[in-house]
């Protein structure tokens, strides 16, 4: 049994009684500075909203998401924490970025109920700011003292993000205390998931997509080195529409050529 | 309204020709609401006195050319309202009460009409603010997705 402020629980009724019967997701945004609690609220109302919310559905990368948005039955709970792989706006045109942004918009139908747990809201991409139902901005009074968050209504989500983004883009933090909330709350510190398990997960996603851009890279290199011996460089980077400069710098650095 | 408190908050901006204007038509408003209140409560002199201030208020708008005559009528209606407040009332008669009760209706009568006239008068001169939207119930914030 998860118990809920009355507030939140109130609003998260409404997604179980009113959105979720009549074909509508829910997408929630949670923010805050990092070690401030987001993946426990997230996990709290993951599992308040689906009682079947295991590790399986508490992803780290994209591609841990977008498989999950996929394989996951309708009407679950998926938490995305550390959103920040993929959700944010400096790689917003990323492959990635994209197909995740072109599925969500598609994915209605399957009435999941998303969590985006991301560090700072001025970071995230346009996109999720629109889609997203509401958000919650979680934070901290003190180094012992965690647990306190702020609901933001979808409307109000977006004019913060404005507010980040525009006045405040030099210090976005203050934005949080100017713009306006519907409510506060509080949330106890309680983890509804096996925590050494769930650190286990967190650390070799974490290191996997560390080693995915790299693997990427050095195929690469290896298949130029392959093609020199038939073809020359300059054949080579015609076909891939680069500077022979380029091909030159990035084979000569690592492999002697 | 929500803009102007906002302004405010942030210290910047308040005292902007707008922000003032508003502040000027708050307290209108909200002395007009308040003789309403009393008027309810039956706090009948505070009543009055709220009407005075909105009077007083609106002065400058009354005293203009062309309105002669309904400030005749409010002076008039202020005269007689003044006259049961401030005269001395007649004890260690046997109808007191009766009179008592008597000069409560009457004071009522004249109180509604003044809030009236001036009620009029206020959204004449176009001074009437609409009602402050009522803050939305946090219960159901999450349905202001729809805003449209």
């Amino acid at each position: 049994m998860i118990r809920l402020d009355g507030y939140l629980k109130a609003n998260f009724d409404i997604i179980l009684k009113e959105a979720i019967p009549n074909k509508w997701d829910a997408l929630t945004v949670i923010f805050g500075r990092e070690g401030t609690g987001k993946t426990t609220l997230a996990v709290q109302l993951a599992k308040y909203t689906d009682n079947d919310f295991n590790l399986s559905r508490c992803v780290f990368t994209p591609q841990q998401f977008n498989d999950a948005i996929d394989n996951a039955p309708p009407e679950s709970a998926i938490v995305w924490d550390e959103a920040i792989t993929g959700a944010n706006i400096s790689t917003h045109a990323s492959e990635i970025s994209v197909s995740i942004v072109s599925k969500l918009t598609q994915i209605r139908k399957k009435k999941l109920k998303l969590f985006l747990c991301f560090p700072y809201l001025h970071m995230l991409n346009k996109y999720f700011v629109s889609r997203c139902i509401c958000s919650i901005y979680v934070y901290a009074k003190d180094f012992n003292d965690r647990g306190y968050g702020f609901f933001y209504t979808q409307p109000q989500t977006e004019f913060l993000y404005n507010y980040m983004k525009e006045r405040f883009r030099y210090s976005p933090l203050d934005a949080i205390k100017k713009s306006a909330h519907a409510f506060y709350f509080k949330y106890p510190k309680k983890f509804y998931l096996p925590e050494t398990e769930y650190d286990d997960k967190k650390e070799n996603s974490r290191v996997n997509t560390d080693r995915m851009g790299d693997k990427w890279k050095d195929r690469t290199i290896q298949l130029i080195i392959a093609l020199k011996k038939h073809t020359t460089l300059g054949e080579i980077s015609q076909i891939l529409g680069v500077t022979t400069q380029y091909m030159n710098q990035l084979t000569n650095k690592k492999y002697s050529i | 309204m929500a803009n102007y408190k906002y302004n405010d908050e942030l210290g910047l901006a308040a005292d902007k020709p707008f922000n003032m204007a508003i502040l000027f038509l708050t307290r209108l408003n909200d002395r007009l609401n308040d003789a309403n209140l009393y008027r309810v409560q039956g706090n009948l002199i505070a009543c009055f006195r709220s009407l005075r201030c909105v009077y007083a208020i609106i002065h400058f708008k009354i005293k203009q050319k062309g309105h002669e005559k309904e400030e005749e009528e409010l002076n008039t209606e202020f005269q007689k309202a003044e006259n049961f407040f401030y005269t001395p009332v007649t004890r260690n008669r046997s109808d007191t009460l009766q009179l008592q009760s008597n000069a409560i209706t009457k004071i009522e009568k004249i109180l509604d009409n003044l809030e009236v006239k001036l009620g009029d008068l206020v959204y004449e001169y176009g001074l009437l603010m609409p009602p402050e939207k009522e803050k939305r119930d946090p219960h159901k914030a999450i349905k202001d997705v729809f805003r449209n």
